[in-house]
């Protein structure tokens, strides 16, 4: 597991990456308003970071490409597979650690509870694994930093506003709500519904399982392009 | 020779941001999108009068959030060309040439400021002809939008100049764009205490772009409330173009 330990010590190090991951959320958290049951935004804005945090995760993936790191980490006895298996965990692990210490701290705050408490973790780690897929898929169209990046802000507005961030999906006209659905942003908003709706157990597991769907998809494409 | 200078590099800044399709993809088509799709999801919502006078008073709300948002994120352009021009890449070719790097980065400036403003009316076109959103007095719109680019180009030279990394200034500006916009009110309704309602009128320059479009035409009550704005902005933009002017100096020439 080398490549995972210094994959993991390479994130920590970028300064970008540690605002994304422990400064922004701590910002969001003590904001009582966004966390009130009925008006429920933080959950979702959390999920926006997650997204965030993913895609600048991924980043260094895409860098190694650009650079040709890649092709001489290829020289040494190591597989794609285990390349991209051991980055990808290193990220999933500080994203999953930083939900965990998240949802600690908005438990103490505003008393979710145990079941709310696991249920948020699962789904947000669910969709931080769809978020390292879709990342990983998204970088390995492009070629230049600048395209990528440019490209990535329009589609995330769009993601933002058909996957429930700005207005909830139960809003949504149900045109606009079939095109969010092509996105792993809506299934987490949906979700999250059960926080409103205790009666949304089917949902949840359904919500979850597309999610996990969706990660395997773009992680089947996203790994399948050559990487150098 | 200078004046010359300057127009021959102002022309061609102008002409290397026309090229970039992508830029207008951002800073016009996306906030028209946005603008659409809210204005029709919140108008299917809502029991309240949504006609005023003929114009839609939601996307009336929505348009001006999302034009100054993406106005205040304008000088994005400016950070690239800033740091392709004179830090990374072309910096020594560039400083070869006879032109001093405070003409390349007036024209730059300059240009920028020319093509956003030109966007930012495109939004206000776009939205009022599209979305019968009312936008107030035009002169005063476009005069504020004018200021807020002016602040938007010096905010994002003060950011590169401090951070020295494009990526993570482009990361602060948008964010720094967005927590006003946060701040102004657009995103979610705020707590309704004196702090809250401050920073909502007056608090950012982008709440205090917001209250003068707002104050200009009958959505405001009175005209010295849009003054007093109007002036607080060009305030702000003459306190951030004296930083830039000394943090220039010590770390671009």
């Amino acid at each position: 597991m080398t490549i995972f330990l210094f994959a993991f010590i390479r994130s920590l190090r970028r300064k970008s990456t540690l605002v994304a991951m422990f400064v922004l959320p701590l910002a969001i958290v003590f904001i009582r308003t966004l966390w009130t049951l009925e008006n429920g935004r933080g959950f979702l804005f959390y999920g926006m970071i997650i997204m965030f945090a993913a895609f600048s995760l991924v980043r260094s993936i895409m860098i190694d490409r650009m650079t040709g790191t890649v092709v001489r980490i290829f020289a040494a006895p190591v597989a794609t597979f285990q390349y991209l298996f051991q980055n990808l965990l290193a990220f999933w692990l500080i994203i999953g650690v930083q939900t965990i210490v998240f949802v600690v701290i908005g438990s103490a705050l505003y008393g979710w509870g145990i079941e709310m408490a696991v249920r948020l973790i699962l789904s947000y780690n669910i969709f931080a694994v769809a978020s390292l897929a879709f990342s990983l898929a998204w970088n390995s169209m492009f070629r230049s930093k600048v395209m990528s990046d440019a490209i990535f802000s329009i589609i995330i507005s769009l993601m933002a506003l058909l996957g429930g961030i700005f207005i909830p999906i139960s809003m949504l006209p149900d045109f606009l709500r079939k095109i969010g659905m092509l996105f792993p942003t809506y299934w987490l908003s949906n979700s999250l519904l059960f926080i409103q709706d205790k009666e949304w157990n089917g949902q949840y597991w359904l919500s979850i399982l597309i999610m996990f769907l969706f990660s395997a998809a773009f992680l089947l494409y996203g790994s399948k392009r050559r990487l150098e | 020779m200078t004046r010359n200078l300057f127009w021959v590099s102002f022309f061609h800044y102008l002409r290397r941001l026309s090229r970039g399709y992508l830029g207008i993809l951002i800073f016009v088509a996306l906030p028209l999108v946005i603008v659409w799709v809210l204005s029709f999801v919140y108008s299917q919502n809502t029991e309240e009068q949504i006609y005023v006078f003929g114009y839609n008073m939601i996307s009336t709300n929505i348009s001006i959030g999302m034009m100054l948002i993406f106005q205040l994120s304008g000088g994005i352009y400016l950070l690239n060309y800033l740091n392709h021009d004179l830090i990374k890449p072309m910096k020594w070719r560039l400083k070869a040439s006879p032109c001093a790097t405070y003409t390349l980065v007036f024209s730059g400036t300059a240009a920028c400021l020319v093509f956003t403003v030109l966007q930012g009316i495109l939004i206000v076109v776009g939205t009022s002809l599209l979305q019968d959103a009312y936008w107030g007095n035009v002169w005063i719109v476009i005069f504020v939008i004018v200021l807020v680019s002016i602040i938007s180009q010096f905010l994002n030279i003060t950011l590169f100049l401090y951070i020295r990394n494009v990526n993570t200034a482009e990361y602060i500006s948008w964010f720094l764009s967005w927590a006003m916009a946060v701040l102004g009110g657009l995103i979610f309704t705020l707590p309704d205490n004196a702090f809250f309602s401050f920073m909502k009128q007056y608090g950012t320059p982008f709440s205090l772009a917001q209250s003068a479009i707002r104050e200009s035409g009958f959505l405001g009550t009175s005209s010295t409330n849009m003054l007093v704005c109007i002036a607080a902005l060009l305030g702000i933009a003459g306190i951030l173009a004296v930083l830039v002017i000394k943090l220039g100096r010590r770390k671009l020439i």
